[in-house]
């Protein structure tokens, strides 16, 4: 939206941020990737990619359709990414999808970055895989629910998400 | 059941995790799922599974008021051990002569005022 021609000002900054706020959000693309590094400051280079990032937390990925090795920036905040995901083996061979606005360097850089997809995994019953409790010989209830379930096994559960092992 | 399950990985090569219930907080491990240590209402219980032994790894073994006996006296034969097994260990103890203390000098600082 073209932001001359307004003689308010208080309008025409509500739709020059608007119109900044969308050109930031706007993706075009999605590809899927594997998650082949992650570089900062505690690995600025890796072996996959020429370029080196001292800073923040960057994902070196592997995308499916392009072929390509690129890099994108992590921008959910450093304790989502351990608390959730864990450390770098823990992360490193996972898929995810990149949403971005083309398929440029830079785009890629500043794009979204999703990580895990379900869609092909067979999941386990989780319930039925935690431990059993003997708590009751001793006085003590526990959860009765979940040491029953670990006594049985669930026929039509899967292996749960597993992902790929890249050398680091 | 309504519960929350934390592991590194959610597969079948991932055993160990942490079980987060209503009442119910466990540390599980193991191929059996007979390794956990659960905290609840009624008590902790801390289960080691079929063959797999508890390891305290502390020369110095505590409890409230007692202390366990030391290893070199625990190998001692029965009639040639007069040692008992456990011990009074009250470190309130060394505290009373600081409390005794306190309080007098506040009996006296009282009764001067008065």
């Amino acid at each position: 939206m073209p932001t001359f021609g307004r003689k308010s000002v208080v309008a025409q900054e509500q739709v020059k941020n608007e119109f900044l706020v969308q050109g930031k959000k706007e993706t075009k693309e999605s590809y899927h990737a594997y998650i082949i590094d992650i570089c900062g400051a505690h690995n600025p280079k890796s072996k996959y990619y020429e370029e080196s990032f001292h800073n923040g937390i960057t994902f070196i990925i592997a995308i499916k359709e392009l072929a390509e090795v690129r890099a994108i920036y992590w921008r959910k905040g450093y304790d989502f990414l351990r608390s959730v995901y864990g450390v770098d083996e823990n992360i490193i061979g996972r898929q995810c999808i990149v949403h971005c606005k083309s398929s440029s360097k830079r785009d890629i850089f500043y794009g979204d970055l999703e990580i895990g997809i379900g869609l092909d995994s067979y999941y386990q019953d989780e319930l039925s895989n935690t431990y059993i409790s003997t708590a009751g010989f001793g006085g003590i209830s526990s959860s009765a629910t979940s040491t029953i379930r670990n006594f049985m096994t669930n026929r039509t559960e899967g292996p749960g998400e597993i992902w790929f092992r890249f050398e680091k | 059941m309504k519960s929350k399950i934390l592991k590194a990985q959610f597969n079948e090569m991932c055993l160990g995790g942490i079980f987060l219930d209503f009442h119910t907080v466990a540390l599980f491990s193991g191929e059996s799922k007979m390794t956990a240590i659960e905290v609840t209402p009624q008590g902790i219980n801390i289960q080691a599974g079929s063959g797999k032994p508890i390891y305290l790894n502390g020369l110095t073994i505590t409890g409230p008021m007692h202390r366990q006996s030391s290893v070199p006296a625990d190998y001692l034969p029965g009639l040639l051990n007069p040692t008992p097994r456990k011990t009074f260990d009250m470190p309130i103890m060394f505290e009373i002569p600081d409390l005794i203390n306190i309080s007098t000098a506040y009996g006296l600082v009282a009764g001067g005022l008065l």
